[in-house]
């Protein structure tokens, strides 16, 4: 027999929804938005590579209303030093963006009518131009640039080609930062994409289209080596500042919400990247998973880490969705609350992010287009189960 | 103790001052006493620190950083390479004494290594202990001796009439104030582009061969004959980086597509002109970009603090990849990628000084060779 009855449990109800529609964020995220998620299965970076990646943008109603005559700024991720390679692998075959699914968005976002493309990271503590980090992983950058009409890289971790840096402001308040101070890239642009590799983060749990935006904060100024008063010329070393919180951002740009918060990564970190695709939202999530690694963002990660092979690619117009469909495709439930893998130790960025609105994590509620997520789940759960039970 | 040279690839013992009888029972048991004012003819003297990790100054083990964050490498390669560059014809002998600290083994087999790595040859001194240790022929002591002399008889096998490689080079008459030439090779080294030092007094076609830029570091306008010498290298597609004091520009509109340098079209080159070029770190990183990492022709992953140096027999058949680790433990997981196309590869290490086949894969333009677990130094043999 139920515990409670039926006018107990109408009561209860009742009184949770009216709590929760006291609190600006739980509300936001009863409404999170939902947008169709396309799957598809790409065991290579050959020829197949091109006509799925067509068809998983045809799933989302086709590239063209999405970039037609438009300037496209595109994320990537290249996160660490081109030299750094787990154990022989290429850095592209582990946790770089791969060379051939920029190109081949490249080529389909011309194809469909794009104006402009511009290729944005901001790698590993330099303001050399991107072409000149990419030759040093082995790759060609001709093979990119010239896969589409227009097509360009800029280096977004300084001022970069313009005058100053741009606010960008949170629009529901921010959890750690209320607005930031971006390279232009990010703003001028009609549609901001997220191309990200599928991948566990030690910090976070999970990177995928939303954490890669962890990197549009430009190091000068968020940076271990960031000016105190103004933004450096250069910038030097990683986003210490912000995943420690040992100091604020330099004082040209706004400071946090709340300097009482905790100063721990695990905290901070998820906030900071929900702050961030909410001043800078993500337009269309590539979310790359033909080849990539288990156990971290990179080789420097203390775990057991292996190159796999999980052949899969994600898009989505909406972040939190894709991310969600993302999780459980790698064995993670995307409703798992801290404490729960792959959030054992850090606050789940989803549930942050549909908390502000900005999408729903729940499966229930998102449509997968393409390929069922059963027939492409690869368990990077189950391998982080086995790898931690061994110790 | 004379006994203890014999049989060795040792050939000369090197003196603060003459000692009474010393050089005729050096001379019995085959070897020369030399003076450092009496060195013989056509070697350079090399004065240098310890080479390896810089330790923290606030002690303890930690390594002290640079201003990348990298670990402070303390190399005696440029050095090398300036003397080389100015004394090319001789033999370049490097004098740096052992620090107490870090007097182990594996730094007196890094010693060996920084040195031949740049085409010298150390002149083996010993640490305080060490020598006590082998005087009193402890054990442990002559064990270490053992050891140096393997890495001597390692190193001395190096074949000679190899050319250098590099991509770029810093070019310096080497007279008068030198402390900047001499920063920009010292920070050039640690950007690992390949890069060679050039000297006015005898620069000539052959030594600007294969090179894609050249830095040129001193405060007067070059000699005349230099001036053209490399025009006509920048006409023919290479790359001139330099400050006002070049002297007069060709005709024609500089862009700043470099956020320090003005870059001036000549011919199929470009004449890059610093604002300031007195940056002894700027101007080498700078430099690297400028004349473009799509010209390495070496590059290494996973290898932690290194020196490589690139050589080619003068019929081109054969290259030769000196690297020198400075981490005192094994490196695990390193792989290098050499320009151009190679048929057969073999690798030599002090732990296994016979070459073993290693495995070869075309990437791109060149080959790549995944390197088994290494110490100190390894040199990779690469037949086209």
């Amino acid at each position: 027999m139920h515990p409670c009855s039926r006018r107990q449990w109408l009561k209860t109800a009742a009184a949770a929804t009216g709590a929760a529609f006291t609190d600006p964020l739980i509300r936001r995220a009863s409404s999170a938005p939902t947008q169709p998620v396309a799957v598809a299965r790409c065991m290579s970076y050959g020829p197949e590579l091109v006509p799925t990646l067509d068809q998983l943008f045809d799933q989302l109603g086709g590239l063209g209303r999405i970039v037609k005559g438009k300037t496209v700024a595109m994320k990537v991720n290249l996160t660490g030093a081109p030299s750094y390679r787990l154990g022989y692998l290429p850095c592209e075959d582990t946790h770089y963006t791969h060379p051939s699914v920029i190109a081949a968005t490249c080529h389909l976002m011309t194809k469909a009518g794009a104006r402009r493309i511009r290729l944005l990271e901001s790698p590993w503590s330099t303001a050399d131009p991107i072409e000149e980090y990419i030759l040093q992983a082995n790759w060609e950058p001709r093979d990119i640039l010239t896969a589409g009409d227009n097509v360009e890289f800029e280096n977004t971790n300084f001022l970069g080609n313009a005058k100053k840096y741009t606010r960008m402001k949170v629009p529901f308040g921010g959890y750690m930062f209320p607005a930031f101070d971006l390279n232009h890239s990010y703003n001028d642009c009609d549609v901001f994409v997220s191309l990200a590799k599928m991948k566990e983060h030690a910090t976070a749990g999970i990177t995928l289209s939303m954490k890669n935006c962890f990197g549009l904060t430009p190091a000068t100024i968020y940076g271990a080596g960031a000016g105190i008063d103004e933004p450096s010329i250069l910038p030097k070393g990683g986003r210490s500042l912000v995943h420690s919180g040992y100091r604020q951002p330099s004082k040209s740009a706004p400071s946090e919400l709340h300097p009482d918060s905790p100063r721990a990564d695990n905290y901070r970190v998820p906030r900071t990247i929900v702050d961030l695709v909410s001043a800078r939202p993500i337009d269309l999530a590539i979310v790359e998973g033909i080849k990539t690694m288990t156990g971290g963002e990179g080789p420097w990660v203390r775990e057991k880490m292996i190159g796999v092979n999980p052949g899969v690619l994600v898009a989505g117009t909406n972040c939190v969705n894709t991310d969600a469909v993302c999780m459980s495709i790698m064995g993670f439930d995307p409703m798992a609350d801290r404490g729960t893998p792959p959030f054992e130790r850090c606050d789940s960025t989803l549930k942050l992010a549909e908390a502000a609105g900005l999408g729903t994590r729940d499966l229930s509620k998102i449509e997968v287009a393409g390929i069922p997520v059963k027939q492409v789940m690869f368990d990077f759960a189950k391998i982080r189960r086995e790898r931690r039970a061994r110790g | 103790m004379l006994s203890l040279l014999q049989a060795t690839p040792i050939r000369h013992l090197l003196v603060d001052s003459a000692v009474p009888g010393l050089a005729d029972a050096a001379g019995r048991a085959g070897l020369a006493v030399v003076e450092p004012q009496t060195l013989p003819h056509g070697v350079t003297l090399v004065k240098g620190p310890w080479p390896g990790i810089r330790v923290s100054h606030a002690g303890g083990d930690r390594a002290a950083a640079g201003p990348t964050g990298e670990p402070w490498v303390d190399s005696n390669g440029w050095r090398i390479k300036a003397a080389r560059a100015q004394h090319p014809e001789g033999p370049v002998w490097v004098d740096a004494k052992p620090q107490p600290s870090r007097s182990s083994k594996e730094d007196y087999t890094l010693a060996f290594a920084d040195a031949a790595a740049h085409g010298a040859q150390w002149i083996i001194a010993l640490d305080d202990e060490l020598a006590a240790g082998v005087v009193a022929k402890k054990p442990e002591a002559i064990a270490t001796w053992q050891r140096i002399v393997q890495a001597a008889a390692f190193f001395a096998t190096d074949p000679a009439g190899y050319n250098d490689q590099a991509v770029i080079g810093v070019l310096s008459s080497f007279a008068g104030p030198r402390a900047f030439t001499d920063e920009v090779l010292n920070n050039l080294a640690r950007t690992r582009q390949q890069y060679q030092a050039l000297a006015c007094q005898s620069i000539n076609d052959a030594s600007l061969a294969g090179l894609k830029g050249i830095i040129y570091t001193d405060a007067a306008e070059p000699p005349a004959n230099v001036r053209k010498l490399v025009l006509d290298f920048v006409n023919s597609g290479g790359m001139l980086i330099t400050g006002a004091a070049w002297g007069s520009l060709p005709k024609g509109e500089a862009q700043q597509s470099h956020p320090r340098f003005l870059v001036r079209k000549s011919g199929n080159g470009a004449i890059a002109v610093g604002a300031t070029f007195s940056d002894p770190y700027r101007v080498p990183n700078d430099a690297v970009v400028l004349v473009s990492h799509r010209h390495d022709i070496v590059r290494f992953f996973n290898s932690g603090a290194i020196t490589p140096c690139l050589a080619r027999s003068a019929d081109k058949r054969r290259t030769t990849l000196h690297t020198v680790f400075y981490s005192l433990r094994p490196v695990e997981d390193t792989s290098v990628w050499v320009k151009g196309s190679y048929r057969a590869a073999r690798i030599r290490t002090c732990a296994q000084p016979q070459p073993q086949n290693i495995k070869l894969q075309t990437r791109d333009a060149g080959m790549e060779i995944h390197l088994p677990a290494v110490a100190q130094y390894a040199m990779i043999e690469l037949e086209s």
